[in-house]
């Protein structure tokens, strides 16, 4: 009897299993797609940015964990890519193994210097970095000995860092990275609303949902996934990722909890999300791609003062400003490939990416905190709400590949 | 091992190979974004695509009245576009699959091109070009599903329903402010809201040139020729002659529109992303089994007649290849491991072909300049093109043959047409940016040592193309390769 339960108790297990794995398969990595977008990165992105940076060779050491591994491959090797001046970048390994259907040439380290002659690139490009905060430089010292001892006097000085064509290459999207982006961005939007529906005032702490999960009082104070119990009048962000191996992006959301005698939003909440939206046009109206970052910041803090808002380089409300005047914060920053979100174009005060250019099909956050003074409240009392919402930049200006935040949730 | 035990773990294997052949062949279906979408837009709005949602749909309605709307209506010189979706025009089969499910008025299937993009089946909407980013956007009157995309609902006519005390008691007020016909009530007071706007040109959605049903594989046969004469003469009469005048033929621009896309669109041409078409086939039994048996698609090993119909009921043998929708699949003959060589290189070509087509399509080409460039490079990778999708005995045996229709698809239209087929129209069509494109070709590969006229059949149907700047990229997986059955 004992057997049979324990045989029926398996099984019970087992087909329980198999339903979650089928709800969660979504998420899953299909070799088909995966190659896919190798291949295509190979053949749309690759020759894009080796031109976009000047670079005739590309040469990449892998040595176990590296920020390629997905898109060149784990094994350990030098991974050569060199332009011919065909349509196709020639694509070589030496010394490892990798697919032969993504590779043209194989053999063995040795080969370097004979390989790189034959070819007699001007600009060869190693995996290293000469700036601070680039996150590419992976080469090992030993390795970048050995390389430039093998390339010779005649070609030791034509490499130069690959750490800005790395950083391009990561941050180029193919339309089946696109159109897997806009479904991780679903996912969490989905995610992120199931956890707004958890919420019970008065009883859930912020320690209880899931995502990074926060909330000011009218003086800029964070409580931030801590013990605190949300309370009416409570602005909740969350911002929850969703990923699939190397793809990964993070959505926002935010929800108002009611007070007694509410039925809607207030109108310093309703205003507050009309500042959001307002913010919103003139962002996606002015982002373009083939500026840097930092161009692209300058230009959107002219547009948005001009518009009547005060921009602030930091998250955090700044006291000495015009009290009549909506802050605005802005850290757009890249979404998509998980390596690439700090390493990459980023349109913001702070990081190594303002310095990079936006590539045509970006994927990125655009996200932008406001804080909006409430005078009658008090001075210096005022609102804050975070908006994260996973954009794109086309030929048209800034679409979302998703529905993005579309109002403040209202918690009962 | 005792004889229970081993039935035990016998049955438990059988079991769970059972659920999980089961659980790979099981297409989940889910609930459509708006009614008869998934067959109308499919490749986009596909039922078992759990992304394919209502909320996607207004989205992407709220995308493309941003950045698609003011630049079709700019091409085309137009300051007013006026759309009327008719009431009279829902399509009778999704009424009939409706019928017992409480649904309501807005849920009915319309033959309406735009219904989806609207989302409505029966109104008057009109957008305005007011300058700057945004055109304006009205329902004149009608209903729609997603109110936030527009800036101005004035709602249902109450005159619509003639069967209401409003009506006669209007009528009983107003005797001589009563439309000559029922069907004017659509438009009253329209012709004041237009003059207040005062535009130089009216894009109305009437068909002109491009009068064709549209094609084979698509619901929406009506296409641009949506109103009636009576329409128009109800419409012209309320604009008065001085905007009736400027009245003219949307269908370009209506065309645009619709193969204009938008990022959210390429995220459900991309699919699920679940590679769900492949499937097992543990129950053929060589010789006995058919084509019919197993909802094969067709024979891939063929005779130079071959007649498909005619092999719908052949046994499939060792040997045969033979397609599952865009899947191939090779049964193996005894001691082999995989399909032969012959087997393998018919699906060298197909990859070659495939890259070819995709790096010789380019944004702002005609479909008629795109085939003519595919051919040139196809001949000149040694290619023979026929413009049949039938094997020509006539020509080099040495020499794969291929067919090309390469089409929209994802929004019930074939056009731009990259094709010898359809209207010709549908050839002229210039291939917008981010075009949902149905990669469909055909390949013919001799095989000689078979025998005279023997070949080797692929049909790509709709491959999920993507036109960019950059050629055609993939939005989901193309078939990788042939399957092997035992």
């Amino acid at each position: 009897m004992y057997k049979v339960r324990n045989v029926l108790t398996f099984l019970c297990m087992l087909f329980v299993a198999q339903g979650l794995h089928a709800q969660r398969q979504e998420l899953e990595a299909f070799p088909a797609l995966m190659n896919l977008i190798r291949g295509e990165k190979f053949d749309v992105i690759l020759p894009q940015v080796m031109e976009d940076n000047g670079i005739d060779m590309w040469i990449h050491v892998i040595r176990g964990e590296d920020p390629l591994n997905f898109e060149f491959g784990d094994n350990s090797g030098i991974y050569i890519f060199t332009d011919r001046g065909e349509a196709r970048i020639e694509r070589a390994v030496l010394g490892g193994q990798a697919d032969r259907e993504l590779y043209d040439v194989f053999g063995p380290e040795s080969d370097l210097g004979q390989f790189v002659a034959d070819r007699d690139p001007i600009s060869i490009a190693l995996n290293y970095g000469e700036e601070e905060g680039s996150g590419f430089d992976t080469i090992s010292t030993e390795d970048r000995t050995q390389i430039l001892a093998a390339l010779g006097d005649e070609y030791r000085d034509r490499v130069v860092p690959a750490d800005r064509l790395t950083a391009d290459f990561l941050a180029g999207r193919v339309m089946s990275e696109v159109a897997l982006y806009g479904r991780l961005l679903i996912n969490s939007t989905n995610i992120i609303e199931s956890e707004f529906a958890k919420i019970v005032p008065g009883e859930t702490r912020l320690s209880d949902i899931a995502g990074n999960v926060f909330v000011r009082d009218l003086d800029g104070n964070e409580e931030n996934n801590s013990d605190y119990v949300v309370q009416p009048g409570d602005l909740i962000g969350i911002l929850h990722d969703a990923s699939m191996r190397e793809f990964s992006e993070h959505n926002g959301g935010i929800g108002y909890v009611l007070r007694q005698g509410e039925t809607g939003l207030p109108p310093e909440i309703q205003r507050i999300w009309g500042h959001a939206l307002k913010t919103r046009e003139i962002f996606r109206r002015n982002i373009v791609a083939g500026r840097t970052g930092a161009e692209t910041l300058d230009i959107l803090i002219n547009k948005i003062e001009e518009a009547g808002y005060h921009y602030i380089d930091q998250d955090r409300y700044d006291t000495k400003a015009d009290p009549e005047k909506t802050q605005v914060n802005i850290d757009f920053h890249a979404l998509g490939r998980i390596v690439s979100q700090e390493e990459a174009p980023r349109i913001s005060p702070t990081g190594w990416g303002r310095d990079l250019k936006i590539p045509l099909y970006h994927t990125f956050a655009l996200e932008y905190m406001i804080h909006m003074p409430v005078p009658e409240w008090g001075t210096g009392k005022h609102l804050y709400i975070c908006l994260h919402d996973g954009a794109m930049v086309t030929e048209r200006g800034v679409e979302f590949p998703a529905r993005p935040a579309q109002e403040i949730l209202i918690v009962r | 091992m005792s004889k229970f035990r081993f039935v035990l773990a016998t049955s438990f294997l059988l079991l769970l190979c059972s659920a999980q052949v089961l659980t790979a062949q099981m297409r989940t279906r889910y609930p459509e974004a708006l009614p008869g979408i998934s067959d109308t837009y499919y490749g986009a709005f596909d039922d078992d695509n759990p992304y394919a949602t209502k909320e996607m749909l207004d989205h992407i309605r709220r995308e493309k009245f941003d950045f698609v709307l003011p630049r079709v209506m700019r091409d085309e010189n137009i300051d007013m576009w006026i759309h009327i979706i008719r009431p009279w025009t829902f399509s009778g089969n999704e009424l009939r699959k409706l019928e017992g499910l409480d649904l309501n008025y807005s849920n009915i299937d319309s033959a309406d091109p735009l219904r989806y993009e609207f989302g409505s089946n029966a109104a008057v909407l009109v957008f305005t070009d007011r300058g700057g980013d945004r055109i304006e956007r009205a329902v004149y009157e009608g209903e729609v599903d997603d109110d936030g995309a527009f800036d101005i609902v004035r709602g249902q006519s109450k005159f619509i329903n003639q069967e209401n005390y409003e009506i006669m008691d209007y009528v009983k007020e107003n005797p001589n402010d009563v439309p000559e016909s029922e069907m004017g009530y659509r438009f009253m007071g329209l012709g004041d809201f237009v003059a207040e706007r005062d535009p130089e040109r009216i894009g109305v959605n009437y068909a002109e040139k491009l009068s064709l049903a549209e094609g084979s594989e698509t619901y929406t046969l009506a296409l641009t020729d949506g109103i009636s004469y009576a329409d128009h003469l109800h419409l012209s009469t309320e604009l008065g002659d001085k905007y009736a005048k400027r009245m003219v033929s949307a269908e370009n621009m209506i065309l645009d529109y619709l193969t204009s896309s938008v990022a959210g669109e390429i995220v459900l041409f991309g699919g699920s992303g679940l590679p769900r078409w492949i499937r097992t086939f543990q129950e053929i039994v060589p010789g006995v089994t058919t084509l019919r048996d197993v909802r094969g698609s067709w024979f891939s090993t063929r005779e130079w007649d071959h007649d498909e119909s005619a092999f719908e009921n052949f046994p499939l043998q060792h040997g045969d290849m033979f397609q599952s929708g865009m899947v191939p699949y090779y049964i193996l003959r005894e001691g082999e491991t995989g399909p032969p060589p012959e087997v393998q290189r018919s699906w060298d070509e197909v990859v070659k072909v495939r890259k070819l087509i995709s790096k010789n399509i380019r944004v702002g080409d005609t479909g008629r300049q795109a085939l003519s460039r595919i051919i040139g490079e196809l001949e000149e990778a040694g290619f023979a093109y026929i413009d049949r999708d039938r094997f020509d005995p006539s020509l080099d045996p040495e020499k794969t043959q291929v067919h090309l229709d390469l089409h929209q698809t994802g929004k019930g239209m074939l056009a731009p047409r990259v094709s010898p087929m359809g209207a010709r129209w549908q050839a002229d069509k210039k291939i917008p940016l981010l075009l949902t494109l149905g990669i469909e070709y055909m390949v013919h590969m001799p095989v000689p040592e078979w025998g005279e006229g023997r070949h080797i059949y692929y049909c790509s149907l709709h491959e999920r193309g993507v036109v960019t700047e950059r050629g055609v990229e993939f939005a989901g997986p193309p078939v990788t390769g042939i399957q092997s059955i035992r």
